[in-house]
């Protein structure tokens, strides 16, 4: 009989029978089989599916151009909120319309296939993710379409990503005004946003000035 | 109870209150701490974290009638 060693914590011991069940030491029964190399952890990739999505759809030209907005868009700029939704801005080629344009119904269609419509209208869930994205048309719409054209562009990996300036969630902030929601995140997208920007922006979109009132009341409270 | 030991007891009350305010004081800092190097992160770590948060199940409550 000879000295036997345990692979799982290193105990040495003179076993009384051929094949010892376990370490006497730490009682492990796979004393004989080594520890598996760590697997590596794979990376996390949720969001990847959708940006990927959004720029072949850009790349086919079914899209001109998207800009995420909202939460995800908050947290470019700031802390990490929990969250499901992608909110997407997308503007299409051909005349904006009052009713659902076909280029735009062409892009439904698309999401349509690539995995399906949960609850409201304009809200998907992709196949390879259990994000919601929520997308909107914001062609013709002169405020959307200044938030998509001003967007900041930057990359997740391989995939370009246009997130919406500091300044135009200022003022779809304003616009919404939830107390839980949205007033809490106007001072510090504020503390980073152009003011002057952020003016002309308000000269533009805010005709009665219940926004600039909003937001100096915000800041007063919260800021 | 006498003057001094009502005395000691008040002590030790503001003792209590100030130790508890610093440690409230304290928590606070460190929370914001966290969030301004949250803030700094890449938004590529920022979504990591997000995705972290989705993907780790919550443990559901037993309802009385699985009981």
């Amino acid at each position: 009989m000879r000295m036997l060693t345990c692979v799982r914590c290193g105990h040495t011991w003179l076993p009384r029978t051929k094949k010892p069940v376990q370490c006497p030491a730490c009682h492990s029964s796979w004393w004989n089989r080594p520890r598996s190399a760590p697997r590596p952890r794979e990376a996390l990739s949720l969001h990847h599916p959708i940006f990927s999505l959004l720029n072949d759809l850009k790349k086919r030209r079914l899209i001109k151009d998207w800009v995420l907005y909202g939460a995800l868009a908050y947290i470019y700029y700031e802390e990490v909120l929990l969250t499901r939704d992608a909110d997407v801005l997308v503007t299409v080629y051909g005349k904006p319309g009052k009713l659902i344009t076909p280029e735009y119904t062409a892009v439904l269609r698309e999401l349509g296939a690539r995995g399906r419509m949960v609850g409201e209208a304009a809200t998907f869930e992709l196949h390879g993710t259990p994000l919601h994205l929520q997308i909107f048309d914001a062609t013709g719409h002169d405020q959307w379409e200044a938030m998509v054209a001003d967007g900041l562009k930057t990359s997740i990996g391989e995939e370009q990503v246009k997130v919406a300036s500091p300044e135009h969630l200022i003022l779809m902030a304003l616009q919404a005004y939830r107390p839980a929601k949205d007033m809490p995140r106007i001072p510090p997208l504020y503390r980073r946003a152009s003011k002057k920007k952020l003016d002309q922006l308000l000269e533009r979109f805010d005709r009665d000035g219940t926004l600039r009132s909003r937001l100096t009341r915000t800041l007063e409270v919260l800021g | 109870m006498g003057p001094s030991a009502r005395g000691s007891q008040e002590h030790l009350k503001s003792l209590v209150d100030t130790s508890l305010e610093a440690l409230i004081a304290r928590e606070r800092e460190q929370k914001n701490l966290w969030r301004e190097q949250e803030r700094r992160l890449p938004f590529q770590q920022k979504l990591a974290i997000l995705e972290a948060w989705l993907t780790t199940p919550v443990k559901k409550a037993r309802s009385g009638r699985q009981r």
